[in-house]
C-alpha cells in the first residue's frame, strides 16, 4: 500500500517533468513571437546575444560545473551548459534523447556490475549460515542453535548496513548539492525575471522561494532521512526473533514519512504556482501601465522608446527561459546519476532476497527485502526534492512568460 | 582403536560381572566390590585416551584452542 | 561405506550396554562414552574438510575471519556440551546434565558478545 503510493508519486514526477519541458518549449516560442519580429531577425539575435553576455548566464554553467561530480561529466562528455543555453536562446537546440537514454542505461548496468560483489558476498554468507545451521540441527539444543543463528545474522546485518549507509550518504549528498545549486542559480533567474520586467514576481518570489526551498530540503534531510534509517534498524531488530514483532511500528513510521512527503510536495507546488501566477498578473498589469505611460508622456521618442524596451524585454524573456532550462538541466545532471546508483543497489538487494529465498530462513529473506525497501524510500525522498526544485524553476519561468502573454 | 575397542571393553565388563557374581555367591563381598572397582578403573583408563582424542579432534575442527 | 560401519558400531554398542546395564551400570556408561567418541572420530575427517571449505568460502567473500571463527566455536562448544549432557542423562543424572547444558549456553553467549558489540557500534556509527 505504501509502495504503490511511492510508485504513483514517482510516476507523477515523471509525467510532470515531461509536461514541464514541453511547456517550456512552447513558452520559448511564445516569448519569441511576442516581440512581433520573425524568428531569426538579425536585430533580435543581436540583442539576445548582448543580453546573454550581460545576464550573468555564465554563472549558471559555473555552478553546474561546481556541483556535479566527475562521473556525471564523464558520462555526458560534450555537454556544455553555455552552449545549451545559447542554443536555446537562438532557437536551435538539438537534444539527442536516444543517445542520452542509451548512455544512462549503460551507466545503470555498469553500476549493477560493480556492485555485484556485494550480492556475491551476501549469497556466500547465507549459504554458510544455512550449512552451519544444518550441522547444528543435529546435535544442538534449541538455545545454542539460536545463538549461532544470531551470530550469522549479525554478520549479514553489518554488510547490509554498510550498503545502506552508502545509499543514505548518496541521498543526503544529492539533496545538499541540489540545494547549493539552487541557492546559486535562482538569483540569476530572478535577476533575469526582474530585467524582463517582472518586478513583483522577482520581488515576491525571490525570498519566499529561497526560504521554502531551504526549509523543505532541510526538513527532508534532517527529519525524514533519519526516520527511514530508524525504520530500517527497526526492521532488522524485528527480524531477529520470530517472537518479538515490531512490524506495526515499522509500517507506522514508513506511512508517516510517505504521507508527510506527499503533503509537503503538494503544499509546495501549490504555494509556488500561486505565487507565480499572482506575481505574473500584477506584473502584466504594471508593464502595460508603464508602457502606456512612457509612450504617452514622453514626446516624440516615447513610442520608439517603449517599443525598444519591449523588444529588449522580450529577448530577455527568451534568455530567461534558456537559463531556466539550463538550471533544470543542472538539477537533472546533479541528481540523475546518484539516483541511478541508489536504484541499482536497491534492485540488487531485492534480487538477492528473491534468489536466496529457497535456501535461507524467512527471517534473513525478510530482512534483506526490507532493507531494499528502505533504500527505495531514500530514493523516493531524493527524487521528490529534485522534482520540487524542477517544478519551482518551471513556475519561475512560467511566471515571466505569463506576464508577457498578458501584455 | 576401532570396533575392537568396544568389544574389549565389553569383554572386560562381562568378565568383571561374572567375577562379581562368583565372588558374591562365595560370600566375599568386599573382594567382589574391589574387583568391580578394578574393572571400572581399567576400562576408564582405556577410555580416557579415546575421550582425550575426541576432545582434541573437536578442538581442532571447531578451532576452540 | 562408513555409514554402514557406523550403524553397525552403534547397534552393537547398544546391545552390549543393554546386557551390562543391569549387572554393571557403570561399565555400561563407559561403553556408551566409548561408542559415542568412536563414531564421532570416524566422521571427523569429513567434518574437518567441510569446515575448511566453508572457511575458504568465507575468506573469498571477504567476511571478517573473526565472525566465522566465532560461529564455528559456538558450534563446537554446543556439540561438546550436548555430548556430555546426553551421557549424564543416559546414566540417569538429569541434574548434572542440565547444569552442563546451562554452562554451555553461558559460554556461548559470552563468545557471542563481541559480535553483538561490533554490530551495535556499526549501527550507532551510521546514525545520521
Amino acid at each position: 500500500m505504501v509502495r504503490t503510493r511511492i510508485t504513483r508519486m514517482l510516476l507523477s514526477v515523471l509525467i510532470s517533468v515531461s509536461a514541464a519541458v514541453l511547456v517550456m518549449a512552447a513558452d520559448c516560442s511564445a516569448a519569441r513571437d511576442a516581440d512581433g519580429m520573425g524568428i531569426m531577425g538579425t536585430e533580435t539575435a543581436q540583442i539576445i546575444g548582448e543580453q546573454f553576455k550581460a545576464g550573468g548566464i555564465g554563472r549558471i554553467s559555473d555552478e553546474i560545473d561546481r556541483y556535479t561530480d566527475e562521473e556525471t561529466m564523464e558520462l555526458f562528455r560534450g555537454f556544455d551548459a553555455d552552449r545549451l543555453m545559447s542554443d536555446l536562446a537562438a532557437g536551435t537546440v538539438e537534444v539527442d534523447l536516444k543517445d542520452t537514454g542509451q548512455r544512462l542505461l549503460r551507466f545503470f548496468f555498469r553500476e549493477l556490475y560493480q556492485n555485484l560483489g556485494i550480492l556475491v558476498k551476501i549469497t556466500v554468507l547465507v549459504v554458510i549460515c544455512a550449512l552451519l545451521k544444518n550441522l547444528q540441527a543435529g546435535f544442538m539444543s534449541e538455545g545454542a542453535g539460536q545463538i549461532a543463528f544470531y551470530a550469522c545474522y549479525m554478520v549479514l546485518v553489518s554488510m547490509l548496513l554498510v550498503s545502506f549507509r552508502t545509499v543514505m550518504t548518496i541521498g543526503i549528498s544529492i539533496i545538499d548539492r541540489m540545494v547549493g545549486f539552487m541557492y546559486a542559480s535562482v538569483p540569476v533567474i530572478m535577476a533575469l525575471l526582474v530585467s524582463g520586467g517582472n518586478i513583483t514576481a522577482g520581488g515576491i518570489l525571490h525570498p519566499a522561494m529561497l526560504l521554502v526551498i531551504e526549509v523543505t530540503a532541510t526538513v527532508i534531510r534532517n527529519v525524514f532521512v533519519p526516520l527511514v534509517y530508524i525504520s530500517a534498524i527497526l526492521t532488522i531488530v524485528n527480524n531477529i526473533s520470530e517472537k518479538i514483532q515490531l512490524t506495526r511500528l515499522v509500517s507506522l513510521i514508513k506511512q508517516i514519512v510517505s504521507w508527510s512527503l506527499g503533503i509537503i510536495l503538494t503544499v509546495f507546488i501549490i504555494a509556488v504556482s500561486v505565487q507565480g501566477t499572482l506575481g505574473a498578473v500584477i506584473d502584466g498589469a504594471t508593464q502595460k501601465a508603464a508602457k502606456f505611460a512612457i509612450s504617452t508622456f514622453i514626446p516624440i521618442v516615447g513610442k520608439t522608446l517603449s517599443d525598444a524596451a519591449e523588444t529588449v524585454i522580450g529577448c530577455t524573456l527568451v534568455i530567461k527561459n534558456a537559463a531556466g532550462v539550463g538550471v533544470m538541466a543542472g538539477i537533472l545532471l546533479i541528481s540523475v546519476l546518484p539516483l541511478i546508483k541508489i536504484i541499482a543497489l536497491a534492485g540488487l538487494f531485492k534480487a538477492a532476497g528473491a534468489l536466496l529465498e529457497p535456501i535461507s530462513e524467512s527471517r534473513i529473506t525478510n530482512c534483506i527485502n526490507d532493507i531494499a525497501g528502505s533504500m527505495i524510500h531514500i530514493f523516493a525522498l531524493s527524487a521528490s526534492v529534485a522534482f520540487m526544485f524542477i517544478v519551482s524553476v518551471t513556475a519561475l519561468i512560467s511566471a515571466g512568460n505569463a506576464s508577457a502573454m498578458l501584455r | 582403536m576401532g570396533v575392537d575397542l568396544i568389544f574389549r571393553i565389553a569383554a572386560i565388563g562381562i568378565l568383571v560381572t561374572v567375577l562379581n557374581q562368583l565372588l558374591i555367591r562365595s560370600g566375599r563381598e568386599e573382594q567382589a566390590m574391589m574387583t568391580t572397582l578394578a574393572g571400572l578403573i581399567v576400562v576408564l583408563l582405556i577410555i580416557v585416551r579415546e575421550i582425550a582424542a575426541l576432545f582434541d579432534t573437536v578442538k581442532t575442527i571447531f578451532r576452540l584452542n | 561405506m562408513e555409514i554402514i560401519q557406523i550403524i553397525g558400531v552403534g547397534l552393537v554398542s547398544t546391545l552390549i550396554m543393554l546386557i551390562l546395564r543391569k549387572q554393571n551400570p557403570e561399565i555400561a556408561v563407559l561403553v556408551g562414552m566409548a561408542a559415542g567418541a568412536f563414531i564421532f572420530l570416524l566422521i571427523a575427517a569429513k567434518l574437518s574438510a567441510v569446515v575448511d571449505q566453508l572457511e575458504e568460502y568465507a575468506a573469498r567473500a571477504d567476511i571478517r575471519p573473526m565472525y566465522f571463527t566465532s560461529v564455528l566455536k559456538i558450534t563446537g562448544i554446543a556439540y561438546i556440551a550436548e555430548f556430555g549432557a546426553e551421557i549424564c542423562r543416559d546414566a540417569g543424572e538429569e541434574a548434572i546434565a542440565s547444569k552442563i547444558e546451562m554452562a554451555g549456553k553461558v559460554i556461548i553467549i559470552a563468545m557471542a558478545i563481541p559480535i553483538i558489540t561490533s554490530l551495535l557500534d556499526l549501527v550507532l556509527k551510521i546514525m545520521p
